[in-house]
Formats: structure tokens, sequence, C-alpha cells
């Protein structure tokens, strides 16, 4: 899309996709929901401003190192840093080459909470969703087949799209909710990019 | 443009939907997202949630599949699971019989011990720890010579009074956890009463949920909430529990249950602050999460243990 630039479209496709890992490795470092929220967030925005990212072996792995070291910098202001499970961060890197179920799994997952929160929606935004994204109606033919407005076509996709992005946030960020996690497979191995092989997923359509 | 002009995330959403129908301009919605990086995480997460809703499984039932590389977590958790359960060892329940002698029992470091007294009281030992009792018919006397114990004292006989130092407490029948701290001993109240007389004569008690410290001249009480009753006992589960401690603090607690003892050498590392629920019967997990977590690495010097900065490592 001539919208995104190259680094947002490594960033959705590369570095949001492990989002589920880095929420529950960020509740581990920090004492509250919120807190996790804002390192995670304060995480992506170095990463996407980061000039070099093409040459990043491993995104969600770099991503990870980033938030590490934002927590670290955090616990040197004297705030209160939850360790117990950051030994996690390594055996989470541990690299097995059998095919999990739990990717599986997780893939079906995203897809449930998608379609949870498109049956969630009200009739009339739900009906101008499905037929934007999953008919490829133009909002202008959508406008036309129910009698709208674009504009009011416009506020339903905003809204469904809005419960969406919270439903996927939410979610992620369940403590433990390993079955119901975004992080799924690496996209690609790369040789010589050693233990940091850390999932990187991938995305759905 | 928006109704909450101050929620990137809503901004990002009115601008992919306007971008898709044509009905944006896209110069401006270039300047709005390069004016903050904030705003351009917002932009792929909308992007990300907008491209979820055109999945292919949503219109049909196929999820794209593909092999795994990272090991799950879960496997990991249970193998670390199966390796405190093996290290965690247990303790005996040891009956202490003849009663009216004076009877005592102790741990070495690392050690926890549990004892059933003649009355039906039940005391745990902590690490390092020395208790002495005598149970008569006109009273019942414990001394807590050093360490900490787990005290269950049964409702069956005659009065009860703990003794530490010079500090000497009465004790209902009921639940108590009693730390030598030095010259004073801090008990908390899971449930009971206790009675002490403080240095002026007044007499200090203290009742359900309660800790009180009691020192040669002086005697403190104050409520002590679930969290910190649990994280008092937790080394009956042989787990330490830390909550907001500065790391010296955290690995004073820590050498309690240690032979070979750790060393904190730069002040700026002590104080560190952390929290987590550890095995205190294993520091290697507390090591792994230190070097996670802050880059503090566990260095073997003799027969101590310095935890440094990564960047400074002594050789």
């Amino acid at each position: 899309v001539a919208w995104l630039r190259d680094v947002d479209r490594w960033f959705v496709d590369e570095v949001l996709p492990s989002a589920a890992l880095y929420r529950r490795v960020a509740a581990r470092l920090t004492r509250d929901a919120g807190a996790a929220e804002d390192l995670v967030q304060e995480a992506y925005v170095r990463v996407i401003a980061y000039p070099r990212w093409r040459e990043l072996a491993s995104p969600s792995a770099f991503t990870l190192q980033v938030l590490r070291n934002l927590a670290r910098d955090a616990a040197r202001r004297e705030t209160v840093v939850r360790i117990d499970a950051a030994a996690d961060l390594h055996e989470r890197e541990v690299v097995c080459e059998a095919p999990d179920a739990h990717a599986v799994l997780a893939a079906r997952q995203e897809l449930d909470r998608v379609r949870a929160a498109l049956d969630a929606l009200p009739p009339q935004c739900r009906a101008v969703v499905r037929l934007r994204r999953l008919e490829g109606r133009t909002p202008r033919q959508i406008a036309e087949q129910l009698g709208l407005s674009v504009s009011t076509v416009e506020k339903h996709l905003v809204k469904g799209l809005r419960l969406v992005m919270e439903r996927l946030a939410r979610s992620d960020a369940t403590p433990g909710a390993d079955k119901r996690s975004l992080d799924r497979a690496p996209e690609r191995s790369r040789p010589g990019s050693g233990r940091v092989a850390g999932p990187a997923g991938q995305r759905l359509g | 443009l928006t109704e909450h002009p101050s929620d990137p995330a809503q901004e990002a959403a009115e601008w992919l939907v306007r971008l898709d129908s044509g009905s944006a301009d896209p110069a401006a919605f270039r300047a709005w997202r390069d004016a903050d990086p904030r705003r351009a995480v917002a932009f792929a997460e909308a992007v990300r949630a907008w491209e979820a809703l055109g999945g292919r499984g949503l219109a049909d039932a196929a999820v794209p599949l593909r092999p795994a590389r990272a090991a799950s977590r879960r496997a990991v958790l249970r193998a670390a699971g199966l390796g405190a359960v093996a290290l965690a060892g247990g303790s005996a329940l040891f009956v202490a019989d003849r009663a009216f002698a004076r009877q005592s029992a102790e741990t070495r470091v690392g050690e926890r011990r549990r004892l059933m007294l003649d009355d039906g009281s039940v005391v745990e030992l902590n690490t390092d720890s020395r208790l002495a009792w005598r149970l008569g018919d006109r009273g019942r006397d414990a001394w807590l010579e050093r360490g900490e114990a787990a005290l269950e004292v049964a409702p069956a006989g005659a009065p009860f009074t703990l003794h530490a130092g010079s500090v000497d407490a009465r004790l209902e029948p009921g639940r108590y956890n009693a730390r030598r701290r030095g010259p004073a001993v801090e008990l908390l109240v899971f449930d009971g009463a206790l009675a002490a007389e403080a240095a002026s004569g007044r007499t200090v008690r203290a009742g359900d949920g309660s800790r009180a410290v009691l020192a040669p001249t002086a005697a403190a009480v104050r409520p002590a909430s679930p969290s910190e009753q649990a994280q008092t006992s937790a080394w009956r589960q042989d787990e330490i529990v830390f909550d907001g401690d500065p790391l010296a603090a955290a690995v004073e607690e820590y050498n309690r249950y240690l032979d070979r003892k750790l060393v904190v050498p730069d002040p700026t590392v002590a104080r560190l602050r952390l929290g987590g629920r550890f095995r205190s019967t294993d520091p290697r997990g507390f090591l792994a999460a230190l070097e996670a977590a802050f880059g503090v690495r566990a260095v073997e010097r003799g027969d101590r243990v310095l935890l440094v900065a990564e960047n400074q490592a002594p050789e």
C-alpha cells in the first residue's frame, strides 16, 4: 500500500507479530499493566525510529533487547523491577527445530479473537466491515448498497478497526496465555544469527 | 478530525480508514505520522488489525500454518518445575519426647526442620536456627536462640512464653512466625494474640494479622497485609520473596540460606530494586534473573560469589 513506508511494512511484518511475547516480558519487568504497556510502546518507538533496521537479523530479538535495556535503565532510576521470570528471556531463545503445536493453536486463537471482535460489533457496523475487508467492496459501493453516506461508512470502519486493535492488545497482555498468544513461528531462519533466533511470527492475511 | 485528539490509536484508525477510502490527503497524513514516532507505531498497529480483519481465515476456514522453532515456554517451565521439586527435599517430621526436660533442635545453613512437641505444638525451623523448649505443668517456655521459627501453639496446656534474648512474649494458642534480628525479635501473628512487657512497664499487645517488633528497650506493632504475611511464611515452601527490596537487602536475605555467600561490591549495583519469588534452596534462578534483568553477573571468588555489573567484571 502506498501510504506505508518500507520501515512500516517491516515493522508490521517482523516486529508486531511477537507483541504477545513483548507484553509478557514487559509484565514481568514492571509492577503493573499500565507500566508494562508503556514499556512496550517505548520499545516500539525506539525500534521504528532505528535507522539501521534493515540490518537486523532478528527484529523480535532486537525489540526484546531494547525492552530489556529500557527496563534496566528504569531500574537504575530506583524503580522496582520484577525479575523472577526474567531468566525466561534466555530460555525462550532456546531454539528447537521440531514443529510446535502451540504455533498452530496460536494462529487459530488469533483468528478466533478477530472473529469474536467482529461478532461483538453492532449489526450495521459489522456488515460494513465485512463488505469492505472480506468482500472487497469499496466504501462508495458499500454506501450505495446500504443507503449510507461515505462518511458514515468510514465511521463504522473506524469503530470496527478500533475494537479489533483493542482486542488484539488486550489478549496480548493476558498473563500466561500461551495458547492465545500471538508469537508464533519465525518467518525465516538466518545462518549465523546464533541462539537469538527469537520468534518472529507471521501475520494473518 | 478526531473524537479523541490526544489518542494516537484513534487517530491512526481514522487515518487508515480515510486513506483506504481515498478521502484523506496523503501529504497531510505523512505530516501527521512524521511528527511523532508514537504515531507511526500506532499506525502500524492499526495496519496489523486491518490486515487481520481481512485475513483469509475469516473468509474461509484455512489457517496458515508454519513450523515453530522456538521451544515452548511451557515445556521450559515444566522442566524447571521438576528441577525445583527435586531440589526442595522436603522436611521430615521429628517427634520430640521427654517432656519436662529442656530440649532443643537446630538447623544448619540451608536446612529446614519441622518438629512436633509433646503438647501437640508444631515448630518449624528455618535455615541456621536454634530453638530450645521446656514444657511444664505451670508454663511452657521456648527460647529462640538464633534464626527463625514458625510456631503453632497448641491450645491444650499451660501458658506459652517465647523468649528471645532479653525479650519475653506470651503467646496465646495460634500461629506465629518469630525471627531474631540481633537483640530484637520480630513476631508475626497470623492468628492468635501476643502480649509482651515493654521496658517502660507498659504491656504491648498484638492480635491477628499484625507484626510486632520487640527489642529490649522498644516495641512496635503494626498491621501486616495478606501479601506481607505470605512473604513472611514463604520460607516454609522453600521460597524467598522480594517486593521492592534493594539488591543489598535481597542478597543479605539470600545469604541466610547459602554456605557460599553472595557479595555486592558496587554500591550502585547494591541499590537496584527488585521483586520476585525464588527457590531459597537454589540461587541459580535468582542469579540467572539478575543477569537477564540487570546485566549483573555472578563471578566466583574463592568461597564467595561476587555480583558485578556486566561491563565491569573484575579479572
